[in-house]
């Protein structure tokens, strides 16, 4: 495993764009679906295609100790409190793959003209479609991640992100520290926000005896997340 | 009279915008809420009754509609563009003070959060419920929300944060606000924030959704 540098992802000829039955989902729709509706997200992401400009990469770093009763990661001189949740998936980490992903500012601004001049509808969705599309770009970050590791014998985990599983946001500032400022895309705001907002950071575990673990939406607290229970 | 306003309720319950908007498909080439709105008021009709017994009463139905789960959020948005193309023609009246609306909302989204899309809801919804909301946008520090409510006497405060660091502005926002104003009223929501949030940070009330925070305000 190299360590400490940037591996920049190769998202040439991959599918970005949000899904439309994912969208709808988002929308609220099950069975029936508004055929209005269906007909407008089928066009916006026809539209959104254009307007996606995928950026991602990850660093490896190779974990010193993970305690999972302090839910801490320690890494180089660095400990990251990604809460018990976390940390108890991660414990037989050997490597941690710290990713940052983005698709780009394009359809955020898309969205907000939508929004601005009161098509409130077409605005909802062009921001649906944006953050369905950053979650797809996350998940080809993971997939690469997965392929240097397989290369090397090791197994990886699912990706966790700042934010969720009661993982404070503000750690958000040391996890971008790891990566070279004048090669990465996206920015990082006072509060720890990130610039183009239709972006994705996280880690992903790597090791021998690591497994691959599913989202348990029952260990986290936040009730109203709209990815919920998504299958 | 009440034809014109209830074909108006009904446009702006089922989010028909014009004439030329295909949707609801089953008021394709119909007139919508703008035509029939500016009709009203050629009618002589006072904007106030527009205002009181079509749009409030459109939305209103919309509002239960939603929290009953029985549509979702497009068709939410839709009718809050069919009402907002009706108050377009109303806006002459509010100004010149002939529409009385049922009070002042003032809505921000906390420093350090860019996020807009959850507060334009609730401030769609609360327009659409009669008040007069004032939108002081995102990142909004609360000096200036303070200076708000001192421009707007007795406005009730809705406050928004999609992130859990902003949450800490949240509280810092609320406690700068009582601290200048103790009667001030402030409402808070947002993904990450709970009732159990809204306690412990001394606000006043906490809106899951839109249809909450209009409720809370109907009540007051």
């Amino acid at each position: 495993m190299v360590t400490g540098i940037l591996f920049e992802t190769d998202c040439k000829n991959k599918l970005i764009v949000a899904n439309r039955e994912n969208v709808l989902k988002l929308l609220g729709y099950t069975d029936i679906v508004d055929e209005h509706v269906k007909e407008l997200v089928i066009d916006l992401i026809q539209l959104s295609k254009a307007n996606i400009n995928p950026w991602g990469g990850f660093v490896l770093k190779q974990i010193n100790k993970v305690v999972v009763p302090e839910g801490k990661i320690y890494i180089d001189d660095l400990f990251f409190e990604v809460n018990k949740t976390i940390a108890a998936q991660l414990r037989k980490a050997e490597y941690l793959a710290f990713f940052i992903c983005t698709i780009g500012n394009s359809i955020e601004r898309t969205s907000k003209e939508y929004l601005s001049k009161g098509d409130l509808l077409e605005g909802y969705i062009f921001d649906l479609i944006g953050s369905e599309s950053a979650e797809n770009l996350a998940e080809v970050v993971h997939q690469e991640v997965m392929e240097y590791a397989q290369s090397g014998g090791l197994q990886i985990s699912n990706r966790y992100s700042p934010g969720y599983c009661n993982w404070d946001v503000s750690e958000q500032f040391k996890l971008f520290s790891l990566f070279p400022s004048e090669q990465i895309k996206i920015k990082l705001t006072d509060s720890a926000l990130m610039n183009p907002i239709k972006s994705v950071s996280g880690i992903i575990g790597i090791g021998r005896d690591l497994k691959f673990k599913p989202y348990s939406c029952k260990l986290c607290s936040d009730e109203k997340c709209i990815y919920r229970n998504k299958k | 009279m009440e034809e014109l306003l209830s074909k108006i309720a009904h446009c702006v319950e089922f989010g028909k915008v014009d004439k030329t908007a295909p949707y609801p498909p089953d008021m394709k080439g119909q007139e919508g809420a703008d035509e029939l709105t500016k009709q009203a008021i050629e009618q002589g009709i006072p904007a106030e009754t527009i205002l009181k017994e079509a749009l409030v009463i459109g939305m209103d139905k919309v509002g239960v509609k939603f929290s009953e789960k029985k549509i979702f959020i497009p068709q939410m948005l839709m009718s809050a563009k069919a009402m907002n193309a009706a108050i377009e023609h109303l806006k002459p009246f509010f100004q010149s003070g002939e529409v009385k609306r049922k009070g002042k909302f003032i809505i921000a989204t906390v420093q350090g959060d860019l996020h807009d899309i959850g507060k334009n809801l609730v401030k769609m919804s609360i327009e659409g419920a009669g008040w007069e909301v004032i939108d002081l946008g995102v990142d909004v520090k609360a000096e200036k929300v303070i200076a708000s409510i001192e421009q707007n006497p007795g406005a009730i405060v809705g406050l928004s944060a999609l992130l859990t660091t902003t949450m800490a502005n949240m509280k810092n926002s609320v406690a700068d606000i009582k601290a200048k104003y103790p009667e001030s009223i402030v409402m808070v929501g947002g993904a990450p924030v709970s009732q159990g949030f809204c306690n412990e940070i001394g606000a006043d009330f906490y809106a899951p959704d839109p249809q909450a925070a209009v409720a809370f305000l109907k009540a007051k």
